[in-house]
């Protein structure tokens, strides 16, 4: 059977030229992470006729895997993900490229990959980890795309290299990676987090528990392949020089549910960003209490209204 | 593996009751192509573990750029087949009734009854409409998925309420063959000019789908999050935490935007859909053959122009 390049990706050209389809074909991306949304990203990125991919993950699947990544079967539970998003990346298209690592980059590591790559997808659990890849992809010059979902409620967006950081959209101190994971593990940055229960329809009892240690995020699958679809269609759009991109601090955002394009808010930035000012300093310390009250009784009262 | 460790992270969103309507809640698939395969594959890695699928066709490599279980492997294989493997590996415990045989409207009908949701998902949209209406008949909810290059409408359709007709704007005919004939005219073709500005064809190839009766172009990451969107409607419906987006009101995806329409509500499709709707009016008169000479001109100048835009823009 023929199986060329082009009777494989022939139903692409009634979109793209053959010269951007061809930039397609031979853009790099660099996909870091064992997440599902980087698994899908690159599936559908393989089938859009990019050729060349640089994947990096450590685990293996688990059974509560089995919920939302393309690659977790019961048959494949226990093996490698990058090993098996490999395979399919090659069963798709035999001629792709892929360079696979069986560990996530260090600091320095990430200075070696980044300007290998045309386009970075971070796609960790850790947000103080892949902040640290978007600062790389800043540093080297190369677009970075967002894609956070979680819950019903995801953003996607893409960070060039001028324009807001991710920082700065998302309220973020902009501290080392040891001071992002301090800040992270606080109570008081945990409340802040409350938008997980009011916009991405998280169950407040699972939200402690997450915070706790004892649970992993909440995910979806149609949510997460949602925000996934956009994030590859936004990588599509820088590829392919075919369309602007959603940059920063525009955005694709979903909430309980509903998708819209839409920018990050500015009213949630800086409340974190004073938040972190008055609560991170000596003045704020004997304040965490009373904070810390006032959010328990918020979340009492959430807990209510869902178990209404 | 039991079912809650599965689907675990679920537990996070849905209450045990919502997931456990999830869990019985059962989706009948006609074609397993694009949009029927990933909402198929969505739905199992959800929790939803009853399915009925159809589908005659047997994957080929023009559907590699999109289809969820097409494989060089699985080449020539089919669909329904390959999918209901795919959603057995996911699930063990899932109940999958695989139809691999192309079935007529009256056999599919007989197959709803015992159905809660129908996703009439055929590459033939003609056929499609069919579906919805019988399902409509039947009193069983629908979904609706239409995607077309980078442009996509979404949809659930109960029953008694507008219709995919309503929302696309085809004419209402009473037989299958009348309708899907129609659709393949030269004249009703042009009425899908709005693909090149909203949808990001180009000329050329709308071109041939126009005079050589090429398949519509799709691209992965569109087809993906107009299913991904249909399937998250389809678990609104089955759980009830969320009121599900359906018809009157529709979603409308475009690679800029992504709003939720609703039927005859003055927007840029419902113009569309009236232009298209008057026109078909005109058509069944005496003014007919005069209209169809002026769309002749109509498409020579508008081909033109956008020949023209679309070599200065490169």
């Amino acid at each position: 059977m023929d199986l060329d390049y082009k009777s494989l990706f022939q139903r692409n050209y009634g979109i793209f030229t053959e010269s951007e389809q061809e930039r397609i074909r031979n853009t790099r991306v660099l996909i870091v992470g064992d997440t599902g949304t980087g698994e899908v990203i690159s599936v559908i990125l393989a089938r859009s006729g990019v050729e060349q991919f640089i994947v990096s993950g450590k685990e293996a699947y688990i059974a509560s895997d089995m919920n939302r990544q393309i690659c977790c079967f019961s048959d494949t539970i226990g093996k490698s993900k990058v090993a098996q998003i490999r395979d399919t990346i090659l069963s798709i298209n035999p001629n792709c490229k892929v360079i696979a690592y069986d560990h996530l980059p260090s600091e320095k590591e990430m200075d070696q990959l980044v300007p290998e790559a045309d386009i970075v997808i971070p796609a960790v659990d850790d947000l103080a980890y892949s902040v640290l890849l978007f600062r790389a992809a800043r540093r080297h010059g190369k677009p970075a795309v967002l894609c956070l979902p979680s819950g019903s409620m995801g953003w996607v967006s893409v960070f060039k290299e001028k324009g807001p950081t991710i920082e700065d959209v998302l309220g973020i101190p902009k501290v080392d990676y040891e001071g992002m994971r301090l800040v992270m593990r606080s109570a008081i940055y945990q409340c802040a987090q409350y938008r997980l229960i009011t916009a991405g329809d998280w169950r407040v009892q699972w939200f402690w528990e997450y915070f706790r240690g004892n649970r992993p995020l909440a995910l979806l699958c149609p949510v997460e392949w949602m925000m996934d679809s956009l994030a590859a269609l936004e990588t599509l759009k820088i590829a392919s020089g075919k369309w602007i991109p959603k940059e920063a601090p525009r955005c694709w955002y979903m909430k309980r549910g509903r998708v819209s394009a839409s920018r990050f808010s500015r009213v949630v930035s800086y409340h974190r960003k004073l938040g972190w000012l008055f609560f991170g300093s000596r003045i704020g310390t004997p304040f965490h209490k009373l904070a810390l009250w006032f959010w328990g009784k918020v979340f009492n009262y959430l807990e209510a209204r869902q178990n209404r | 593996m039991d079912y809650e460790e599965l689907f675990q992270r679920n537990y996070g969103i849905f209450s045990k009751d919502e997931q456990q309507r999830i869990r019985q809640a059962s989706i009948l698939i006609v074609g397993c192509g694009g949009i029927g395969g990933l909402v198929a594959i969505i739905l199992a890695r959800s929790g939803v573990s009853r399915f009925v699928l159809v589908e005659f066709d047997a994957y080929e490599p023009s559907n590699m750029n999109r289809q969820i279980a097409c494989f060089v492997d699985t080449i020539g294989r089919n669909k329904a087949q390959v999918i209901k493997e795919q959603i057995l590996r996911i699930n063990p415990q899932a109940e999958v009734e695989a139809h691999e045989k192309l079935l007529n409207h009256s056999e599919i009908a007989k197959l709803m009854p015992q159905v809660d949701l129908v996703f009439p998902a055929a590459d033939d949209f003609a056929f499609s409409i069919f579906v919805f209406q019988d399902a409509g008949k039947l009193g069983k909810t629908a979904l609706m998925v239409v995607p077309s290059g980078t442009w996509a409408n979404v949809s659930i359709i109960p029953p008694d309420r507008p219709s995919p007709e309503d929302i696309e704007g085809l004419p209402k005919l009473s037989t299958y063959e009348e309708l899907s004939e129609t659709l393949r005219t030269r004249k009703y073709r042009f009425g899908t000019y709005f693909y090149i500005p909203l949808a990001d064809w180009r000329i050329d190839y709308y071109r041939g789908f126009i005079e050589k009766r090429l398949s519509p172009t799709q691209i992965c990451p569109t087809v993906w999050l107009a299913s991904a969107l249909g399937a998250l409607e389809a678990l609104k419906y089955f759980s009830g935490k969320w009121k599900p987006v359906a018809s009157p009101r529709y979603w409308n995806i475009t690679r800029e935007k992504i709003r939720i329409n609703r039927v005859n509500v003055p927007c840029l499709q419902t113009l569309l859909v009236w232009q298209r709707q008057f026109m078909w009016w005109v058509f069944q008169t005496r003014f007919g053959p005069f209209q169809e000479r002026l769309q002749e001109v109509w498409w020579r100048l508008y081909y033109r122009w956008v020949k023209y835009r679309e070599e200065h823009r490169s």
